[in-house]
């Protein structure tokens, strides 16, 4: 998996919605699976290294998701400037379709 | 504490119901050896565990489990979603649905409820990460018999990726026996149990 073009700020911003989900469902199941690494490997440097990079990207992509479709997580609401709650409307995960 | 995310760890979109096959995959729901009682064992035994980094993975996986036991969840949901009442009854899912009509309920395929004498939590380190390693393989074993009755490849490949999951725990699981093992007696790994005999009377075998 090569993301050469994620410090780039604008990275996510024109992907669809379909897209920019699957984009943050890849990289958080890194973080996740580097967090259970780290857990018996806490020496390993680029472990270390990679698991930062991936949350700086994960970070920009759910603000990037919140700002153009709604927040996944309660925190990221503050990028929605949607007047109505959106986080109340925001799809649920089990029905399918854009998950 | 938890945060939630709204959103499946990995993209389930069933397009056909199929009421048979979700009354054996509700196995991994609340069965034996299902998600649910994988996610309640290793978070009820972190508590008693004096190592930190062996307590935080046992905190990781088991918040992972929940994930997984959502995407169990959501399987079952779909593949009984919009079922007709002839659907139901040719299905074979009838006794099911009796009780719980169309809604998830935590059972194993023989319709045995979920109970929390399907997992253990001993209070003992080596006996509980014995037990979290078996429980991986019993997990993996279940979703290899899933995958021999499933066809859909819209419920095999969220099934294919909830069985590598239980490899990649067996493996940490193993990492953390390897360094409980190591801060041990290296002649005896029994001379006393580091979640109970941890007060300042040395082995705890009651002879100093």
């Amino acid at each position: 998996m090569m993301y050469e073009d994620t410090t780039n700020a604008q990275y996510g911003r024109n992907m669809s919605r379909e897209k920019l989900l699957k984009e943050i469902s890849m990289i958080s199941f890194a973080i996740v699976d580097l967090t259970e690494y780290l857990d018996t490997h806490s020496q390993d440097q680029d472990a270390v290294a990679y698991i930062k990079q991936y949350i700086t990207i994960y970070n920009r992509l759910c603000e990037e998701y919140a700002c153009q479709y709604g927040p996944l997580k309660v925190s990221d609401a503050v990028y929605n400037d949607c007047k109505n709650w959106k986080w109340a409307d925001m799809p649920l995960p089990w029905e399918g379709g854009c998950n | 504490m938890w945060n939630y995310e709204k959103r499946l760890q990995f993209p389930i979109n069933i397009k056909t119901p199929n009421a048979e096959i979700a009354k054996i995959i509700i196995s991994q729901y609340g069965g034996p050896d299902g998600e649910l009682g994988a996610s309640m064992r290793y978070l009820s035994q972190r508590y008693t565990i004096p190592y930190k980094e062996v307590a935080g993975l046992l905190t990781d996986i088991g918040t992972e489990e929940l994930g997984h036991f959502e995407m169990v969840g959501t399987i079952v949901y779909q593949l009984t979603k919009n079922l007709s009442m002839e659907e139901i009854e040719k299905q074979g899912f009838a006794p099911y649905y009796v009780d719980h009509t169309l809604a998830l309920w935590p059972q194993a395929a023989g319709g045995i409820p979920f109970n929390s004498c399907q997992f253990q939590s001993k209070g003992d380190i080596i006996t509980d990460l014995f037990e979290d390693l078996a429980a991986e393989q019993k997990a993996r074993t279940t979703y290899d018999n899933i995958l021999r009755m499933v066809k859909d490849p819209d419920v095999c490949a969220p099934i294919r990726f909830l069985r590598e999951r239980e490899i990649v725990h067996f493996q940490r699981f193993g990492e953390a026996l390897r360094m409980v093992q190591e801060n041990l007696d290296p002649v005896n790994f029994y001379q006393y149990n580091p979640e109970f005999d941890n007060r300042n009377d040395g082995c705890g075998c009651g002879n100093n």
